[in-house]
């Protein structure tokens, strides 16, 4: 398990980390999200041990974090542009302890696995911007990393590649490896990850498994009743109207409050064309958490 | 990964990928091929004595070959002596330059274009030799006292500043070994600051910074391109010398190992220094563009360096700039070796210009791996460098520390440092010849240390 404690770090006087906690379990997809210069560079630049943290600790399994276990993709992209690509994935990989053979071998199977298995011999930067994309990813895992540190890599990708990307990942956690990601794509977060922590100017907002995040913002319940009396939203008691047009009402229920109780009313007062509970997406609870 | 393993694994990418280079393979070749084809010029051209080829008609002429013999031997030069069997004949040897001059009937010569040749020299002189020894004789004189007149005793002579034996051969080494020096920092201490930029720039620095400390990065980009810049300049060199000794011309002197070991030393030395320092200014821009300006101080230092060498060299090893320029570090590389071997620098003042680039090499090592470290990630504007060499500030250490014990450690370290600096300074300013100075200087090292060592505590304390 990745766990950060309480890290603290500023710039000058701009402070860019103001006490963040989290914990990454293994094998768990993790999705670090926040608005620009909400922190998240920062955080995974101490976590991978780039950045000093003024305070606070970063430990794997309880110790302390062994750089050369970790896959760091940056959100600045960097690779050598001239330097072929499997001398270069090959160099990443010794530089992380590999041998050369198997770094070697590593580079190679990477760049099969991503379709580049004809270019080895390529530059950088005869690629095309999704490929650098893909050797980006690739320098990350051919040291078979313990953990996956990724910033934002997702941005510019189409989604192709994007599924492409998606699945390598999956597999790596599969195979027990944390993967933190950040990013601003929070539908594809919410669909990838099991769980996700939101920054904002530095602080922690929330963080936890997405389903508890969703479970945990308000309760609310749509009913469309047609032929119904105006009135007839007024004998329910433990549900407030928070929306209402043409035949559609919003409740929010109270934590008493029976879902099965509204619909009942609805049902004897009119015809119910449509019923469900309303369950807001990470977008909207990441609107909420940043606005409050 | 050890620390050894990771600076090698940094140099030998830095070796693999500029050898790959097809301008560093031609540069190579033509190097290779231009040192080879001059050695052997040289040797052509330089390496034989001189040789005469003169004409004599008439028996009076072959009589005076024994003195033409004897005064082209004085001369340092070779003669070739042919008979001709009359004037006519001389003539067109003279004219198909199969000869350079005929002497006729021992007094009168025979040149093609000029009169003004060292042939003519010899001869002309050989024959007023022979005049006045004739003319001695028929005063009186023996043959012997005749030729003792002809040849007095050298004039006693007294060198005040007597010069090393083989003073020419050793300034040429050192000459020689100043400018590859200069050369190598030039092309291979720019080459790096511009590869520190190119990654910085192509931002894959921050990949390799995390698993690879950036001393260690650091650490192996200079001996990466060091040891290139060194095969640079010894694959031409050992052509050179190979070609030269195949085509019968000098080869390495041999009795010079002390000087070429100086050289070597301070090569060493000097490249260190140096490309440490070009190393952290391409750690400042993010651009290539920015870069020359940035280097603009090294190159200046380096320049700077380079011209008081050559004028220390050839003008005087021993004055007074010489003296304190030597014990300054940036231009010790280029002065000592001169100052050694053409001057009358000691073991002693040799072992102290050693010790003072060796501390400064450590300072430049930490003031440039913080601001590698500092500004390696930062992309943007040029950086600043006293915002990026002044020592972590109060908040963070006390922070990281969480004692008082650092912040009083702020304000002692400064000052032994100066303190150290200002002792060392003493004891170069007294001079190394006597005793004070000599303590002087132990005592400012010992500080030194003593102060590095204290902040190394400090450190993995906290």
């Amino acid at each position: 398990m990745l766990e950060l404690r309480d890290l603290h770090r500023s710039f000058g006087g701009l402070v860019a980390v103001d006490g963040v906690s989290f914990s990454v379990p293994a094998g768990a997809m993790f999705g670090f999200v926040g608005r620009n210069g909400a922190g998240k560079t920062t955080v995974m630049r101490i976590v991978c041990g780039l950045l000093a943290a003024d305070a606070g600790t970063v430990t794997w399994n309880d110790r302390q974090i062994t750089r050369e276990r970790i896959g760091y993709m940056p959100e600045e992209r960097g690779l050598y542009l001239k330097m072929r690509l499997a001398d270069q994935l090959e160099y990443f990989a010794v530089l992380h302890g590999a041998s050369h053979a198997d770094g070697r071998a590593a580079a190679r199977g990477w760049l099969e696995r991503f379709g580049l298995g004809d270019r080895t011999a390529a530059r950088v930067e005869e690629l095309s911007h999704g490929n650098q994309q893909r050797v980006q990813l690739a320098a990350a895992l051919v040291h078979g990393p313990e953990l996956l540190i990724l910033d934002e890599p997702f941005a510019g990708l189409d989604p192709i590649a994007t599924d492409v990307m998606v699945a390598v990942l999956r597999e790596q956690a599969a195979r027990g490896v944390p993967v933190l990601i950040s990013s601003h794509q929070l539908e594809l977060v919410e669909q990838i990850c099991e769980s996700v922590a939101i920054i904002d100017r530095g602080r922690l907002l929330a963080w936890g498994a997405v389903e508890e995040l969703r479970a945990g913002g308000p309760r609310l319940v749509r009913v469309d009743v047609r032929d119904a009396p105006a009135d007839w939203t007024d004998s329910l008691p433990g549900a407030e109207v928070v929306e209402r047009s043409d035949g559609r009402t919003v409740f929010e229920l109270a934590p008493t409050g029976d879902p099965q109780r509204v619909l009942d009313v609805a049902r004897a007062v009119g015809t119910v064309t449509y019923f469900a509970e309303l369950r807001p997406s990470l977008a909207e609870l990441f609107r909420e958490a940043v606005s409050a | 990964m050890s620390a050894r393993r990771a600076i090698w694994e940094v140099a030998r990418r830095e070796l693999v990928e500029r050898s790959r280079s097809r301008v560093l393979r031609i540069s190579l070749v033509v190097l290779v091929l231009l040192s080879g084809g001059g050695a052997v010029a040289a040797a052509r051209l330089g390496g034989h004595t001189p040789t005469d080829h003169v004409g004599l008609v008439g028996t009076r002429s072959e009589a005076l070959a024994p003195a033409i013999r004897l005064q082209a031997k004085a001369a340092g030069r070779n003669v070739r002596l042919r008979k001709l069997p009359n004037a006519a004949a001389a003539r067109r040897a003279v004219r198909d330059g199969s000869v350079d001059l005929a002497l006729l009937d021992g007094n009168r010569v025979l040149v093609k274009h000029s009169g003004a040749s060292s042939a003519v020299r010899v001869v002309r002189d050989a024959v007023a030799t022979r005049a006045v020894l004739a003319r001695l004789r028929r005063a009186g004189l023996s043959e012997g006292r005749a030729l003792a007149a002809l040849a007095p005793r050298a004039l006693p002579t007294t060198v005040l500043e007597p010069r090393p034996r083989n003073y020419d051969r050793d300034e040429g080494l050192i000459v020689i070994g100043m400018l590859a020096l200069f050369m190598m920092l030039v092309f291979f201490g720019q080459a790096l600051a511009q590869s520190v930029t190119e990654e910085k720039s192509s931002r894959v620095v921050e990949l390799l910074l995390t698993t690879v400390p950036p001393r260690h990065l650091l650490a192996g980009k200079v001996l990466g391109v060091g040891l290139l810049g060194l095969a640079l300049l010894f694959v031409p060199s050992l052509a050179a010398l190979a070609a030269g000794n195949l085509a019968g011309g000098v080869g390495l002197p041999s009795a010079a190992p002390e000087a070429v070991a100086l050289i070597l030393l301070w090569f060493v030395l000097g490249y260190v220094l140096y490309s440490v320092a070009f190393a952290a200014v391409g750690a400042l821009v993010s651009r290539q563009e920015d870069l020359n300006t940035a280097m603009l101080p090294v190159n200046a230092v380096l320049i700077v360096a380079f011209y008081l060498a050559l004028f220390v060299v050839n003008d005087n090893p021993n004055g007074t700039l010489a003296r304190v320029a030597a014990f300054v570090p940036p231009l010790s590389p280029m002065l000592v070796p001169a100052r050694v071997v053409l001057g009358d620098m000691t073991v002693l003042g040799l072992a102290a210009a050693v010790a003072l680039d060796l501390l400064a090499t450590v300072g430049i090592v930490v003031l440039a791996g913080r601001a590698y470290e500092r500004a390696i990630l930062r992309i943007g504007a040029p950086l600043k460098l006293r915002r990026l060499l002044r020592p972590d500030t109060a908040r963070q250490r006390a922070a990281a520390s969480g004692t008082r014990q650092v912040q009083r450690a702020r304000h002692v370290e400064p000052a032994l440092r100066a303190g150290a600096v200002a002792l060392l300074l003493a004891g170069v300013l007294v001079g190394f010849g006597d005793p004070l100075g000599i303590a002087l200087a132990t005592v400012g090292l010992l500080l030194v240390l003593a102060v590095q060592g204290r902040g190394r505590l400090h450190r993995r304390h906290r």
